[in-house]
């Protein structure tokens, strides 16, 4: 792995993983190699037994400023097709783990739209959020007109898609783009703190719950209930949830195994 | 540094003094001079040996805002847009003092007037001479107040005396913008006022000195409950820094502690 690195930082507690993207001198612009290896490294921390929750970075002046243009400047649709480069993008979505987006600085174009494709965004105060695409003449390709407007809504998304134009940290958190902002030096260690509460929970429950979420945005409402309700039953085939329970009517705290 | 044109920038222990230098024009500002003033903040920024900035005038005047002699602010042929000299040129100047990791101190030496009043006020400290001139000449040009005063008057003033300042446009002199906080001292050397104060914050961890500044700012935005959070977030933060060790052992050990900034 040339582009990415790929980190235990938390010595007592090895169920948190960190991807950093590694590009700094081309503010981790998303190459194809890169994305290559940022799927393979997050489809191996799914297997991963030890790891329960997953934080994806970049460095302090960039999470990512988007897709790498030297590579598509003379590029033809069927150049596109055949290179088939969302095909990677697509398989983020199989990760079954939570992945938590920490973004310092520029989260631009793919890099935003990287960040959407992780389960929640923690931003430090400096990060900056657009999809700048309009302003080379073409359009967001890897969710950035559908999870936005998921995100935020479709009169702000427009704005964002068809200006260009970016937004900071605590506007992208006023429109729920983002869950949380904190000064941006403070971010890594901000961001552990969520992602050990989350690694404290129950993972197989953490699994089914990022699932059904997840199914809200591609169901009716009927039948993510219906799902979602297929999950909650599913939780009590598990020993976790006994463990939960029982440690609840105990007063205790729960000793969660995984399984 | 010889880059500049229209500013001076020196460098003496760990403080870099930016000294405004039209005098002739009463350190109006063109165009030129507004980037430089923000090329040196960001320099400073960079260097690891400089901890703090103090911005000041050379001549009679601090600054006296927007050189109208600039062709870009000029009413001649119907198509102006002052909203983009705000944009690109003001906007960027204040934003990048209120944005600068390390503190800057303004020594008001002289008269501040139009957006030489924002530059002055969005410095992190300041000290001025007294019976200095801050004049808010906006409504006698037919224009509005600019470059964040608004935010920064009304909040250290009031309402109705900052519509009083911009409407009125009379001058507030230094010794009234000391009563009510919004200048910390009043001295007839102002620079060495300045780097006083430059000297103090320069023993200090600049890790500390950032985030003081930056949980302070914010609070002026923010709720209780914000509040609380970002100081908690910050506080975990430098509890893990080896500044902090330091300032305990030294504590302890009855000494000055010597910070290196991690």
């Amino acid at each position: 792995m040339e582009n990415i690195l790929l980190e235990y930082p938390y010595k007592n507690n090895e169920h948190i993983a960190l991807v950093r993207l590694n590009r700094p001198k081309v503010l981790n612009a998303l190459s194809t190699d890169l994305m290559n290896e940022l799927v393979d490294c997050m489809l191996e921390l799914d297997q991963n037994p030890n790891v329960r929750v997953i934080i994806l970075t970049g460095n302090e002046r960039a999470f990512a400023a988007g897709a790498d243009i030297a590579q598509m400047v003379t590029a033809s649709p069927i150049d596109q097709i055949n290179d088939n480069r969302f095909r990677t993008w697509e398989m983020l979505r199989l990760i079954t783990k939570p992945i938590i987006a920490a973004v310092n600085g520029f989260a631009l174009g793919g890099g935003c739209e990287l960040a959407m494709s992780c389960d929640l965004i923690i931003a430090g105060d400096d990060a900056k959020f657009s999809q700048p695409e309009i302003k080379i003449g073409t359009i967001p390709g890897a969710g950035g007109t559908q999870r936005l407007t998921r995100a935020i809504g479709k009169s702000k998304a427009m704005m964002m898609v068809l200006t260009g134009d970016m937004i900071d940290a605590e506007t992208a958190c006023d429109w729920g783009l983002v869950a949380k902002v904190v000064p941006a030096p403070t971010l890594l260690q901000e961001t552990f703190e969520l992602a050990k509460t989350i690694a404290d929970r129950a993972p197989v429950a953490v699994r089914l719950a990022k699932e059904a979420v997840n199914k809200s945005f591609e169901m009716t409402l009927k039948d993510g209930m219906d799902f979602e309700r297929r999950n909650f039953y599913l939780t009590f085939s598990s020993l976790d949830q006994k463990e939960g329970m029982k440690a609840f009517m105990e007063k205790r705290s729960p000793n969660y195994q995984g399984n | 540094m010889s880059q500049f044109k229209f500013i001076k920038y020196a460098e003496d222990n760990r403080t870099v003094t930016i000294t405004m230098n039209r005098p002739e024009l009463y350190n109006a500002l063109n165009a030129e001079a507004k980037m430089e003033i923000v090329q040196a903040i960001r320099e400073a920024n960079k260097s690891p040996t400089i901890h703090s900035i103090i911005l000041t005038g050379e001549g009679k005047a601090f600054c006296t805002g927007q050189d109208l002699n600039d062709r870009s602010v000029q009413a001649t042929n119907g198509t102006i847009d002052l909203g983009h000299t705000l944009q690109t040129e003001w906007n960027p100047l204040v934003t990048a003092i209120r944005d600068s990791k390390k503190i800057v101190i303004a020594a008001v030496n002289g008269v501040c007037a139009g957006a030489g009043v924002s530059v002055a006020i969005s410095c992190d400290l300041i000290v001025s001479k007294p019976n200095v001139k801050f004049v808010g000449a906006f409504s006698k040009l037919g224009l509005a107040p600019d470059a964040g005063s608004t935010y920064i008057f009304s909040r250290a003033l009031g309402y109705q005396k900052t519509m009083e300042f911009f409407l009125m446009g009379e001058a507030l002199v230094s010794e009234e913008l000391h009563k009510v906080g919004l200048i910390n001292a009043l001295s007839d050397d102002a620079l060495a006022k300045a780097q006083e104060y430059a000297q103090n914050i320069n023993k200090l961890s600049p890790l500390s000195t950032e985030m003081i500044k930056k949980n302070i700012k914010a609070s002026l935005d923010s709720t209780y409950n914000e509040s609380i959070e970002r100081e908690t977030h910050v506080q975990r933060f430098l509890g893990n820094s080896s500044d902090y060790k330091e300032g305990l052992t030294a504590f302890l050990e009855k000494r000055q502690p010597i910070f290196t900034g991690n």
